[in-house]
């Protein structure tokens, strides 16, 4: 199941150039438990991803369905279910399958197709996910979060977090790592009484290594290590489902940031939270990511298991970026795998993305823009591996 | 990946009093305060400031102790006489006791510059967190009209608001006020701009603090080194504009035992005595210089990266 999925999600910023394309339609999905990493070169809208999906700046266009839950199967042939779905309005046998579980769907219900293999059907009290999945069509509750307002937004904010680059500027000079953490308490009504509170950060401080005296500390009478750790002890204690870590250790040094990363994952089995793990550092994502996302210029070009996707990169790009890590063995060493520079963001190339520097490309490929789909058990986006070249 | 039993007393919390090491702990740090303090301290002109000014401070408070007369005390019999026991530095042109005046007249500057600064400090810095939070069309109307105040001859508007209204210390607290917001609204918006790229301000928004507490907890607490500097720099400007109405006889009224209005009392006959003139002169230049030395150590205590300028 999904804590978190989005659907071609899209960021766009104004500047005096024209139009950044940070995020330019970008559908993935953070499955319960698992940690997905996201790579690719600076400037190619990881960042922002992780900020949008959060919410902490607004989408310009596309969809965030947060804490997916799985409600019935329908009850339907998924053919006919297909077309049903696919038929604007509410069909009687739909409704009926959904009253059969006790889900009743209010009148002014509507269905909209949002991929090939999934639809969304929106009351006035939920939405729902319907999906094909093999053999079956799944229904599924999901909150959208990306039209609710301010003050809803906060409510849902004890759920998801993120804990940013540069720990020096994510905490408040002016409160100590006590007011850092008493202020999630507070606002989301975590505890009861003053000495709970007290126990549950002193929890959460030595959870990830640190002690009661550092409640005391202001930022500046903490390391870098430490203040990161203050840092991801704030994103915790409200017990989120979701993390997006955004380069949490790339401004520490190696030494901390295998400490950091070990009470990471120490973490996440204690608090049963799942992680969205941004970096530019490739091996660091293969050793803490159980899916890895590539991006490249605001897309997603591919998806998959983190094992296989290293083992066997399929997109162009995957394979350019992974031969460009650093080999510590001379003889295995290649010369620029990647040539050229990153397209501008503001004018990228028509069609596909990566297509100027690709070494395959092809007519296609500078006229339309490949679609992110299924193939090698994972997702590429790629003419080459789309359904005429197969 | 991490061996969970071996780490089990990481979890567990031991259940030591919390509270009381806490407690404990507290005296031994060593807080931001003291490190500014400390560097403050290498500033000798700055230690001047501050001495003189609690010198000041406590003149004012220990007025009644301190000054032989009543300083609104006028007396047909004794004009314009020379210093004696009863009279330290003589009595002016009504008779009253200009030691004293000079005692009381403390209390006056003090209370107009405190109120001055708070009335301008609570405008600026209240519209700059506005300004600055907001951004947009609010900012750019609330700078404009900072643009426009600032384009305002100072002494004139003033001028017009005492006179407009009645005269006295009251008008000119509001009407000095009134004019003094802008750079602290500047200097607020202005470090409101930085602090908004803090990452801090997003992680706010992500453990869901509300817009009001954000400027409250977040934004208002480090903007307050600046506001301060800029309220120590602003209080001798304060004094001295209300010295300058009080002058020009629209501000503090006899027998108001105000430094600026003695000043325009004793210029009368300047020429056949300069003392009395010299009096009050000294106190506001002593107090206005003592406030300058103190603003400047203290911005540069504050804010050791930009100090020096401006």
């Amino acid at each position: 199941m999904n804590i978190v999925e989005t659907q071609n999600l899209k960021k766009f910023f104004q500047s005096k150039k024209g139009t950044v394309k940070a995020v330019n339609g970008v559908s993935l999905n953070v499955i319960k438990g698992e940690t997905l990493g996201i790579v690719g070169e600076s400037g190619c809208g990881k960042t922002t991803l992780g900020r949008t999906i959060l919410k902490l700046i607004k989408p310009t266009s596309g969809n965030i369905f947060f804490d997916e839950k799985h409600l019935f199967d329908l009850k339907l042939n998924p053919r006919k279910a297909k077309d049903i779905l696919d038929n604007d309005g509410i069909d009687p046998k739909l409704r009926k399958s959904f009253e059969k579980n006790k889900y009743g769907l209010s009148a002014d219900a509507s269905v909209s197709k949002k991929g090939p293999n999934s639809w969304r059907i929106d009351d006035d009290r939920s939405t729902y996910l319907v999906k094909g999945e093999e053999n079956s069509m799944k229904v599924y509750s999901v909150k959208d979060i990306t039209d609710i307002d301010d003050k809803e937004m906060r409510k849902h904010r004890k759920k998801m977090n993120i804990v940013f680059q540069d720990p020096v500027s994510a905490l408040n000079p002016q409160m100590t790592v006590y007011d850092h953490l008493n202020r999630p308490l507070v606002i989301h009504n975590m505890v009861s009484s003053e000495d709970e509170k007290l126990r549950k950060m002193v929890d959460i401080l030595n959870t990830m290594g640190l002690k009661a005296e550092h409640l005391i500390r202001y930022p500046h009478e903490l390391s870098g290590g430490q203040k990161q750790r203050v840092c991801i002890a704030r994103a915790l204690c409200l017990e989120p489902d979701f993390l997006v870590l955004d380069e949490p250790t790339s401004a520490l040094d190696v030494s901390v940031q295998s400490k950091i990363l070990k009470l990471l994952d120490r973490a996440k089995d204690k608090f049963d939270v799942s992680y969205m793990f941004i970096s530019h550092n490739i091996n660091l994502v293969r050793a803490i990511s159980d899916r890895l996302g590539v991006m490249y210029l605001g897309k997603l070009v591919e998806i998959g298991e983190t094992s296989d996707v290293f083992q066997n990169p399929k997109h162009p790009y995957t394979k350019g970026l992974f031969k460009s890590v650093p080999q510590p063995d001379p003889d295995k060493r290649v010369k620029a795998p990647l040539t050229g520079e990153v397209p501008s963001p503001v004018n990228p190339p028509k069609g596909c993305a990566f297509s100027p520097r690709c070494p395959h490309s092809k007519a296609v490929c500078e006229r339309e823009n490949p679609d992110l789909i299924e193939a090698y058990g994972r997702k590429i986006a790629c003419h080459i591996f789309g359904k005429e070249n197969f | 990946m991490v061996e969970k039993d071996e780490d089990k007393s990481y979890f567990g919390t031991e259940e030591t009093d919390i509270k009381q090491e806490l407690e404990d702990l507290k005296g031994k740090e060593t807080s931001q305060m003291e490190l500014v303090w400390l560097r403050f301290k290498r500033n000798k002109l700055a230690i001047f400031g501050i001495v003189v000014l609690l010198l000041l401070i406590g003149v004012a408070i220990f007025a009644p102790f301190i000054a032989p007369n009543d300083p609104e005390k006028t007396g047909a019999d004794r004009q314009r006489e020379s210093p004696s026991s009863e009279f330290p530095l003589g009595t002016d042109a009504n008779g009253m006791c200009i030691f004293s005046r000079l005692i009381y007249g403390s209390r006056i500057a003090l209370l107009i510059g405190l109120l001055i600064v708070a009335v301008s400090g609570g405008i600026g810095v209240t519209l700059g967190l506005i300004a600055g939070t907001m951004g947009g069309w609010v900012d750019e109307i609330i700078m404009r009209v900072v643009d426009t105040f600032m384009a305002f001859p100072v002494l004139v508007f003033a001028a017009g608001i005492t006179i407009a209204f009645e005269r006295g210390i009251y008008p000119v607290i509001i009407a000095v006020g009134l004019i003094m917001w802008t750079r602290f609204a500047r200097v607020t918006r202005g470090d409101v701009l930085g602090i908004k790229q803090e990452n801090y301000i997003e992680g706010a928004k992500a453990i869901g603090e509300s817009k009001l507490n954000t400027i409250s907890r977040y934004f208002l607490p480090n903007v307050l080194p600046s506001v301060v500097v800029v309220a120590t720099i602003q209080m001798p400007s304060a004094l001295l504009f209300s010295a300058t109405l009080s002058f020009l006889g629209i501000g503090a009224q006899r027998p108001t035992p105000e430094w600026g209005l003695m000043v325009n009392e004793a210029q009368a006959y300047m020429w056949s005595n300069p003392w009395p003139i010299t009096y009050p002169g000294l106190a506001i230049v002593i107090t206005v210089l003592a406030f300058n030395f103190m603003g400047d150590g203290l911005r540069d205590a504050l804010d050791p990266v930009r100090g020096g300028g401006d």
